[in-house]
């Protein structure tokens, strides 16, 4: 057993040799969601969106934006908004969120894409240039979301638990309901909020349907962001 | 082979030839991130790195003509000991998963025993069922770890004897006295810290459940205790039998287990104790009163500043191996292709694995650690057949005072260089302690006593470790970030009591100024409880 | 926590006589409790058999590396450091767009690497102008 997320497990098999495939990783269950969004420093000379875009195009390569591994939800939301304000940024992968945002919170990359929960935890020393998602993130009712500036983008990461492939189904309904116990209770669902989650609880059959639409989803990103 | 000459020679080529083979696997890493990331750059490096090693130690030694040292390579019954002892070590572990942990740890004790020594058939059969026992009842039904239990797995629960009604009856009789729940922590942390492999974070990890079922007061002050405990362990058996417990007390065997050799553990032990203690102290003192000045600079260490730590921790220690610079570079080498196997940690991409499975999750430096340190030294006595690990008779309990003044200069440099790097994030205590063993050695008046039962060579790992564990409090109390697996799993213990952290962090950006906000104070004020 | 500490100090230092006490059990009943403590640890690192195998193959190198004279103390620091090391340099690239002066350019860091090419320095000076045998043996352990 394991946890486990989402789009992480989706793309890296596709991209590369990591010893083993999409379908292998049984899901039973997902915790919360965290979307993704754009921030800089406080004490960041760019003020709004618009200007770290601007500054990024007179120089490319020169914007640092950190992220948690290659391949992760992290890293596809900088190549998306790369391809959409067509410059390049430069992506620094770190190897978890805690060392991202140390470093990010020291100064010595630009910006981040920071998953809501991170952000919500430093809010008073970021700012918050626009979130991934449909609509404004309730954490943080006054940041308008990419959308809102002209780029349809909604990138999140998905957290839960999943199982290795040959487990048994009895197994996985005990696990399921197990977990569908706690994420259904309200004080757990507020913990969550306040941590800056979204809380979801998605079972076993609901999150293999999901998987299958955002596989497909993210097989199409890729496919369009190949050079 | 006799000589130093020809040996060098022979390893330098091995080595080179195992360098060319790793240029060539390093070849077939395929998946580039950027352009600037090619993950075969390192792999690479350290193989042109071991090539060029083995290629100069070959040289070198082809044109020596000068004083050769002798090898003393074991006689022929010293190979068959090595060998049949390789080949019981072998058998246990390949039986291990079908008869189960302790049928098979009972077998190899006897069996091994007896070979040893043909004269102790009833020590060896005592010890055999005696470590079955004690594998069975405390690792598998006590600390639940999932050993293999082969046929006993039918058994289930009955058996002649629950922990869990002890336990419950121990908390029922004395949830009165926070100090026996200390005491009782230390006395398991260090039984954890005993065991390589199970260091700190793994013992909070196994023993959480048991401190749920006490007040929570008394459970944060058993997690402290089995913290502290577990890492007093570790240089325990590090001293006495030259098993690391965990990586941060390699350095302690160096020195410590010569001393135990000359008889002197004892006083080893005690200027271990001593020294944790004064580094604790220190590192509290630190806590306190720099924390929030402190907590700004672990935000100004970024990668530039990381690898260049890393590096001159590896170029001191490189340089420290006295005239055997270029052995030193290889031995460096070969632990940088071993870290190498498995996958990039940042992209993720498989290296060096040549299509192995198992591979994949790398090799983990702690296996490393128990193989190069315990068996080759219990391999070594093996061949010399030795009677007892310790040539000279055992005197001196404790460090005699001159001893511990003299390590004074030590506790205090390593408590500060300890904390000071335990408060960088992602900095391993490991390499704390090395850096504080080597600083002490290069300030040394006395620096051909190290490596020979130095004393100082203890008192300075062992303060080290201590101030790390201060160290990496800076951070978590500052601004919820664990510095480490071991502070994380304590932060997740202290969480499940209430500790919040978003109130720490929060409060800690109201204060600007270097003054002392009242979070980091309602922290500390916690931690010396 | 700190009561934890003289805990420990309290605690320990009687029990010094009991641990020291372990090394005078005769070695043909030591080493196998030894490598059963050994392969315990190894194996539960991550309750991989495989682990085991490692420790058992790094034994024999370990063996081998001390009777040929070798530093056992870099591997370790190498093996512990080689993911930090790596992840680090691959960061600091990026950042600097490729540049290997950003070692240099900051003063934190740029201290570190003086001090490490001062010791490096230092050892190939001692090693070239010492007369010594010129073949490598290492005088520091063993």
């Amino acid at each position: 057993m394991a946890g486990f997320n989402i789009p992480h497990v989706i793309l890296q098999p596709l991209q590369q040799d990591v010893g083993y495939k999409t379908d292998q990783i049984v899901p039973v269950f997902i915790f919360h969601k965290t979307p993704l969004a754009l921030a800089v420093l406080e004490t960041s000379p760019f003020k709004t969106l618009k200007d770290l875009i601007d500054h990024a195009k007179k120089n490319p390569y020169l914007v640092s934006v950190g992220g948690s591994g290659a391949y992760t939800g992290y890293h596809m939301a900088t190549l998306r908004f790369e391809k959409m304000i067509g410059t390049k940024l430069t992506y620094v992968p770190y190897t978890g969120a805690a060392p991202q945002m140390t470093s990010f919170l020291g100064g010595h990359i630009t910006a981040v894409f920071g998953a809501s929960d991170d952000l919500t935890r430093y809010r008073d020393k970021i700012r918050v240039l626009g979130f991934a998602t449909e609509k404004r993130f309730p954490g943080f009712p006054d940041v308008p979301t990419l959308k809102e500036q002209g780029f349809d983008m909604v990138e999140g990461v998905d957290r839960g638990i999943a199982v290795p492939p040959n487990t048994p189904a009895s197994v996985i309904k005990t696990l399921e309901s197990a977990f569908m116990d706690i994420a259904k209770r309200p004080d757990f669902q507020e913990e969550q909020r306040k941590g800056g989650f979204i809380p979801l609880a998605m079972g076993h059959e609901e999150v293999k349907e999901y998987m299958k639409k955002m596989t497909e989803l993210y097989t199409e990103l890729a496919q369009g962001l190949k050079k | 082979m006799r000589s130093q000459r020809k040996c060098d020679l022979a390893a330098g080529v091995f080595i080179a030839l195992l360098g060319a083979v790793v240029i060539l696997a390093a070849s077939q890493i395929r998946g580039d991130v950027e352009e600037r990331l090619p993950p075969r750059t390192l792999p690479y490096a350290v193989g042109f790195m071991t090539l060029a090693g083995g290629l100069g130690l070959a040289v070198k030694a082809y044109r020596f003509h000068g004083e050769d040292p002798r090898i003393q390579w074991p006689e022929t019954d010293g190979w068959v000991r090595i060998g049949v002892n390789l080949l019981l070590l072998a058998l246990f572990t390949a039986i291990m998963d079908p008869l189960g942990m302790p049928i098979t740890t009972g077998l190899y004790v006897a069996g091994a025993i007896w070979y040893m020594d043909r004269k102790r058939v009833v020590a060896a059969l005592l010890a055999g069922a005696g470590s079955a026992l004690v594998v069975y009842y405390l690792f598998i039904r006590l600390l639940e770890l999932t050993f293999p239990l082969g046929p006993l797995g039918r058994l289930g629960e009955t058996v002649l004897f629950s922990w869990d009604l002890l336990l419950a009856g121990f908390a029922d009789a004395l949830t009165w006295t926070n100090l026996l729940w200390a005491l009782v922590g230390c006395l398991v942390g260090t039984l954890i810290g005993v065991l390589p492999g199970i260091g700190p974070s793994a013992g909070i990890a196994i023993l959480l459940p048991i401190t749920t079922m006490i007040p929570p007061t008394s459970g944060i002050i058993m997690m402290a205790a089995i913290y502290y405990g577990a890492m007093y362990g570790g240089s325990t058996t590090a001293i006495v039998v030259n098993i690391p417990g965990e990586a941060s007390s390699v350095p302690t065997c160096i020195d410590g287990y010569e001393m135990a050799k000359q008889g002197r553990a004892g006083a080893a032990l005690g200027i271990s104790a001593i020294s944790s203690f004064v580094a604790g102290t220190l590192g509290l003192v630190g806590l306190t009163f720099f924390a929030p000045l402190l907590a700004n600079v672990a935000l100004a260490f970024g990668p530039p500043e990381y690898f260049a730590l890393m590096f001159m921790g590896l170029s001191l220690v490189i340089s420290l191996s006295g005239r055997a610079l270029l052995k030193g570079m290889i031995a460096t080498s070969i632990g940088l292709l071993a870290s190498l196997i498995g996958q990039n940690p940042l992209t993720g991409a498989a290296r060096l694995t040549f299509g192995v499975v198992d591979l994949m999750a790398g090799i983990n430096f702690i296996s490393i650690i128990i193989g190069l340190f315990a068996v080759s030294e219990v391999m070594i006595n093996v061949e010399k057949a030795a009677a007892h690990i310790y040539g000279t008779k055992f005197h001196g309990w404790m460090p005699t005072w001159a001893e511990i003044r003299r390590c004074a200069g030590a506790m205090v440099r390593s408590s500060g260089i300890g904390f000071f790097l335990g408060l960088l994030p992602g900095c391993a205590p490991a390499v704390t302690t090395f850096i504080a063993y080597d600083v002490e050695k290069r300030v040394s008046k006395h620096f051909e006593r190290f490596g020979k039962g130095a004393i100082e060579g203890v008192a300075a790992p062992e303060g080290a470790n201590n101030a790390t564990s201060s160290g990496g409090f800076v951070p978590l109390f500052a601004f919820g970030l664990p510095t480490g697996p071991a502070l994380a799993v304590l932060l997740g213990g202290l969480m499940s009591t209430g500790f919040s952290r978003a109130r720490c962090s929060s409060r800690r950006t109201r204060s600007s100024s270097g003054r002392s906000s009242p979070a980091c104070i309602s922290g500390t004020l916690s931690s010396w409880c | 926590m700190y009561i934890g500490n003289v805990i420990l100090l309290v605690l320990n230092l009687p029990l010094v006589g009991f641990w020291a006490r372990i090394a005078l059990i005769p070695f043909p009943i030591l080493g196998p409790l030894i490598i059963l403590c050994s392969v315990i640890g190894a194996y539960s690192i991550r309750f991989m058999l495989f682990d085991v195998w490692v420790a058992l193959l790094f034994g024999v190198v370990g063996y081998l590396l001390r009777k040929l004279h070798f530093p056992v103390a870099p591997l370790v620091l190498a093996s512990v450091l080689s993911q930090m090391l790596e992840t680090s340099l691959q960061q600091s690239l990026l950042i600097s767009q490729g540049s290997w002066l950003i070692f240099f350019n900051r003063p934190i860091a740029g201290f570190f690497m003086a001090l490490a090419i001062a010791s490096i320095a230092r050892g190939i000076w001692l090693q070239v102008r010492s007369h010594a045998p010129e073949v490598a043996i290492d005088d520091a352990d063993e």
